[in-house]
């Protein structure tokens, strides 16, 4: 035993690295009992998916925040607001919050329509196989795309804290969302409910822990108001003083382009499925309305306390050394900030938002798959014990793309997300709400104003893309816009046509 | 705590790869550390070699020489103690030579482990310096933990990753055990048509073939069962045998619905104090009593108004296996229409007799009577003069009792001969009307109040009319007969029994002296008679037209409250003339 007790009383030998092993560790054991308790109720795809439609207002609330609350919301927004200022409310926060009340007028169409999958919806609607299997490409790419943003947000995070490699890290992270997606809804919903308990402990203890070493919350934005320099030694970007709690940046933030990542953000969550599964596997309308509202109002919460920390880290780290990008910088500013355990916990909620978003989009990739591209091209009839397999060597498939990219990560999670998110606003948010809300929408009107505002998405994307294009117009609004106009036009053309 | 079945499995596997990754662990933390610490000390070792080797080739230098001579090469982490003080340290480690001094031996090399540092240390013969050579030991061990990091974290990786495997290999093999709970519950619930359907090839999959084949023979005989059941129960429902099951103690199990509507329809009838269940009751103790069968006939009677019924009991054993007694049963059921069918045949059988009987012996006597008659009348007119008085009332006295002897002999004809019954619809309320009218001197004689209430005027019997007016004379001269005090009061009811209207009941009541129960019974047999005057003719005669009339007659009656005669009559449709 002598060992044991070199390691007790040497502990000042022992790196930091040991100790996060050992909240890492714990929290592995949690993650797996949570994990485990889905297994047993999983029986079919049903279940799998929509967590069998029976989801009550508690596991809802929680497993819809734990999902929104992801590493680009963690480690992106702090590093973004520690880097830039407000105006990252302005530009994420109040999208999001504005896209998710559109959710709360979609719930009772899109709820009694049947449709497990935004795809689906397109089927029912527009009786269109072409549709169904676009949406089901564009969501399995796009989330393929975005569970990158969350193993890298992990990968990031783990490299530093444990100091191993950046391709470890994502190796663990890998083995963790596939074991609780492999549980199906039922899993991701009980693994969620914890994630998002270690998410809060780990954003409001920091909050609080900052607010008192400044001394208030006043104290903070007046100190930060007078900060100027460079937040990144080896970045380019200069904050002027009086920026970080401008919401325009004064004047270096055009209103027109957070005007246009409203539509990137804000119409992307309105269409995002991983929100529309929630809505669609809550027991009732009443409890998914319900949902969207209280998570709003606990995400407000949590938000204000994740601004906190960015301004409170700024003022009390003015500027941090050479780093990859603005997504490491909590990590990087908590651990000079922190005493060793709080940074323990704060490493366990930058894991939580990262696992818990994750698992929730390799399901909705998964069963986009399956519902919209493979059900609809397979002609067999498969019982449920067979479909559970193909779900989940799909998950397994589509969690091993992500984590294959992930190694060549995106250099800002943000920007990246937001880019993904118009993709959906750009191709969805038309056919989808056009098809709700406007009873003359047709097939072909809405084929067209899909194609149109990808296309043009994707030729601005290429053209724009690099990380510090968050002062441009967002690519989202020509996209969004583009859709919208088309689907007006075919839908007046084919209605001259008919008459 | 219960544990499922697949916590039995996952809960030793995580505790197998828990303690043998943390032994595994624990080992190679104890040999990295114990090979690092070696590698320092040998590499310290050589050092003092090379040490003494270089010092061997130099034995011309003096001390202070020596001392120069090592600070030009550089030697690095080096002291020199010299009689117990330090004459040479270039580390940055105070030394505590307490236990340099006193492990120290000549010409051997010595190693000391402290808080800080490893010691390597040898005493040498020149100028009795004793060498250490020092190594920072949380330099060494934080290389150490550094690379260890790595096998912990492998560990975790590893033990996270068997688990996950567990877990999926637990829930895979206990789902379809788990599957077959929950068909073991539906079926439990007595959804025996269920089938499970594992998909699996192995021991299990062959458990379920086994299982649904067992719930299929279970289903086919569980049906036969039930429809075994069912139909003993159809029988116990539909038989019109009250049957009532008691167990070993004689408490009841069971009572089938016409035992259930008896009891209810008996509630007011005794037989001697009895009632119903007491009966019942009684016949079990018998049978438990002798060990054997009982067959009893009872009759009860209902206080109020006198009606009787007749049970027959019949009470048995339910033998089990081994002779044991399982319970008693006892079944009954209503012998009243039969004993009133028994008696009916009787009186009539007893009618005929009386009629032939009469026939052939009023033929034998009208004929002498007649002679004596004429005989009588010859003789008066012969005597004419010589009677006188008292004698010619003699003479008239002997002709009229000779007539009634004549009216009884022709009533006696009358009634044992046969007349036909011509069947016609007779407004009942207009016969009774007229009846009441005919003996309207007699009743206000006796000061009888009569009462007529009549549901519909119209109601008719499809009677003979004249055999009727028979009838009713009879019955209401017998009302009137039986009643002997001021407030004679007679009512008659008529209304019609179902509601097409096909049969209709007419009820005389009266409050006169009323008849006993063991006379009631005689009151229809020819030549019973309680009245002084009485050939006791006439209730017999009724009896007998309303039967040959399709009709039917009942009559219930209380000592000294009065008689109720009841006549009930096909209406023969409903009049519309």
């Amino acid at each position: 035993m002598i060992e044991l007790e070199i390691l007790i009383n040497k502990g000042d030998n022992m790196p930091n690295s040991y100790i996060f092993l050992m909240f890492f560790f714990f929290y592995s054991i949690a993650l797996l009992y949570f994990g485990k308790l889905g297994y047993k109720e999983t029986n079919t795809i049903h279940d799998f998916f929509e967590g069998g439609g029976k989801l009550g207002l508690l596991v809802s609330i929680v497993t819809f925040s734990a999902t929104w609350f992801s590493a680009a919301s963690m480690q992106g927004l702090s590093g973004s607001i520690y880097t830039y200022g407000i105006v990252s409310v302005f530009y994420s926060i109040i999208p999001w919050f504005l896209g998710a009340l559109f959710l709360i007028w979609l719930t009772p169409g899109l709820r009694a329509s049947g449709a497990v999958t935004i795809p689906g919806y397109f089927k029912k609607r527009y009786n269109s196989k072409t549709l169904q299997i676009t949406g089901g490409l564009i969501i399995l790419l796009n989330f393929v795309l975005y569970i990158v943003i969350q193993i890298r947000g992990f990968g990031i995070v783990i490299s530093q804290y444990l100091e191993i490699p950046y391709y470890l890290a994502v190796i663990i992270i890998y083995m963790f969302i596939l074991y609780t997606t492999f549980g199906g809804l039922f899993s991701i919903a009980r693994s969620d409910a914890f994630n998002f308990v270690i998410i809060c402990l780990g954003i409001i203890i920091a909050a609080v822990l900052i607010v008192y070493k400044i001394g208030g919350i006043s104290e903070i934005f007046h100190k930060a108001s007078i900060i100027e320099g460079y937040a990144i030694q080896s970045g380019s970007y200069y904050t002027e003083k009086g920026s970080l709690t401008h919401p325009l940046v004064k004047g270096a933030m055009p209103v027109l382009s957070l005007i246009s990542v409203f539509f990137a953000w804000g119409f992307g969550i309105s269409t995002n499925p991983q929100y529309t599964v929630r809505i669609i596997a809550a027991k009732d309308d009443k409890t998914a309305i319900n949902m969207i509202i209280k998570s709003i109002m606990l995400l407000t919460i949590i938000y204000s306390a994740v601004v906190l920390i960015g301004l409170g880290s700024r003022i009390l780290i003015p500027s941090v050394g050479i780093i990859d990008s603005i997504d490491a910088i909590l990590p990087v500013v908590s651990n000079s900030i922190f005493s060793l355990y709080i940074n323990g916990f704060i490493m366990l909620a930058i894991m939580a938002a990262a696992i818990s978003t994750a698992n929730s989009q390799l399901i909705v990739a998964s069963s986009s798959f399956i519902y919209d591209i493979f059900g609809v091209l397979s002609k067999k009839n498969y019982d449920d014990e067979t479909l559970l397999r193909i779900s989940r060597f799909v998950v397994f498939i589509v969690g091993s793309l992500s984590m294959v990219l992930s190694l060549t990560p995106p250099e800002n999670l943000l920007v990246y997300g937001g880019y993904i998110w118009g993709v959906f606003s750009a191709s969805f948010l038309i056919p989808l709400y056009g098809g709700m809300f406007y009873e003359k929408a047709t097939k072909k009107s809405a084929l067209y104003s899909m194609f149109s505002g990808l296309l043009v998405i994707f030729i601005l994307i290429l053209l724009n893309y690099k990380s510090h294009s968050m002062f441009d117009i967002h690519p989202a609004m020509p996209g969004v816009i583009t859709s919208f106009v088309v689907f007006c036009i075919s839908s007046k053309l084919e209605e001259a046509d008919i008459i | 705590m219960k544990l499922n079945i697949e916590n039995k499995i996952l809960i030793p596997f995580v505790l197998l790869f828990f303690i043998s990754l943390s032994v595994l662990l624990l080992i190679s933390f104890r040999n990295d550390y114990n090979f690092i610490i070696n590698n320092s000390f040998r590499y310290m070792d050589n050092k003092l070699n090379e040490f003494e080797i270089s010092f061997n080739e130099n034995d011309l230098l003096n001390e202070e020489e020596m001392i120069n001579d090592i600070k030009n090469v550089k030697l690095t982490n080096f002291i020199i103690v010299k009689d117990g003080d330090v004459i040479f340290n270039n580390t940055s480690f105070d030394i505590n030579l307490n236990e340099v001094n006193a492990e120290k031996e000549n010409g051997k090399i010595k190693h000391f482990i402290g808080e800080n540092y490893l010691l390597s240390f040898m005493e040498y013969d020149f100028f009795s310096w004793t060498v250490l050579i020092l190594e920072d030991k949380n330099e060494l061990l934080s290389f150490f933990y550094e690379s260890y990091k790595y096998n912990i974290l492998a560990s975790i990786i590893f033990l996270t990753f068997s688990l996950q495997i567990t877990i999926f290999i637990s829930a895979n093999i206990t789902k379809p055990i788990k599957k077959l709970v929950g068909f073991c519950e539906v079926i439990s619930d007595g959804q025996y048509s269920e089938k499970i359907d594992l998909k699996r090839n192995d021991e299990i999959g062959q458990l379920g073939i086994a299982f649904n084949q067992m719930v299929g023979k279970l289903d086919t005989s569980i049906n036969e069962l039930v429809n075994m059941k069912n139909y003993n129960e159809d029988i116990l429902k539909y038989i019109d045998k009250g049957i009532i099951t008691f167990n070993s103690d004689k408490s009841i199990i069971s009572k089938n619905p016409f035992a259930i509507q008896t009891i209810i329809e008996t509630k007011n009838y005794l037989n001697n104090r009895n009632s119903f269940m007491d009966i019942v009751n009684k016949s079990i103790e018998l049978t438990y009593k002798e060990k054997k069968s009982n067959d009893n006939l009872f009759e009860f009677t209902k206080k109020v108004d006198g009606d009787i019924k007749y049970y027959d009991f019949y009470t048995s054993i339910m033998w089990g296996e081994n002779r044991n007694i399982n319970g008693y049963i006892c079944s009954f059921n209503n012998v009243t229409e039969r004993k009133k069918l028994e008696s009916r045949i009787q009186r009539l059988d007893r009618l005929a007799t009386a009629g032939t009987l009469a026939s052939g012996v009023a033929h034998e006597i009208r004929n002498p009577l007649t002679g004596m008659r004429t005989s009588i009348q010859v003789l008066k007119r012969r005597l004419k003069e010589n009677l006188t008085g008292n004698n010619e009332i003699m003479f008239e006295r002997l002709i009229k009792e000779i007539d009634r002897i004549n009216k009884l002999i022709s009533d006696l004809l009358n009634y044992s001969k046969r007349v036909d019954s011509k069947l016609q619809k007779v407004k009942v309320f207009q016969s009774v009307s007229d009846t009441l009218a005919l003996l309207d001197g007699e009743l206000k004689r006796k000061n009888i109040k009569t009462l007529i209430d009549c549901e519909d005027s119209e109601i008719t019997f499809l009677i003979d009319p004249s055999q009727f007016n028979q009838i009713l004379l009879n019955l209401i001269k017998n009302s009137v007969d039986a009643i002997e005090h001021e407030n004679g009061e007679i009512s008659v009811k008529m209304n019609y029994i179902d509601n097409l209207k096909n049969g209709a009941e007419l009820i005389i009541n009266d409050n006169g002296s009323g008849i006993s129960n063991e006379l009631i019974k005689k009151v229809f047999d020819p030549f019973f008679t309680t009245k002084s005057s009485g050939t006791g003719l006439g209730l017999s005669v009724v009896h007998e037209l309303v039967y040959q009339n399709g009709g039917e007659i009942n009559i219930q009656s209380i000592v000294g409250k009065g008689t109720t005669v009841s006549l009930y009559f096909k209406t023969g449709g409903i009049s519309n003339e």
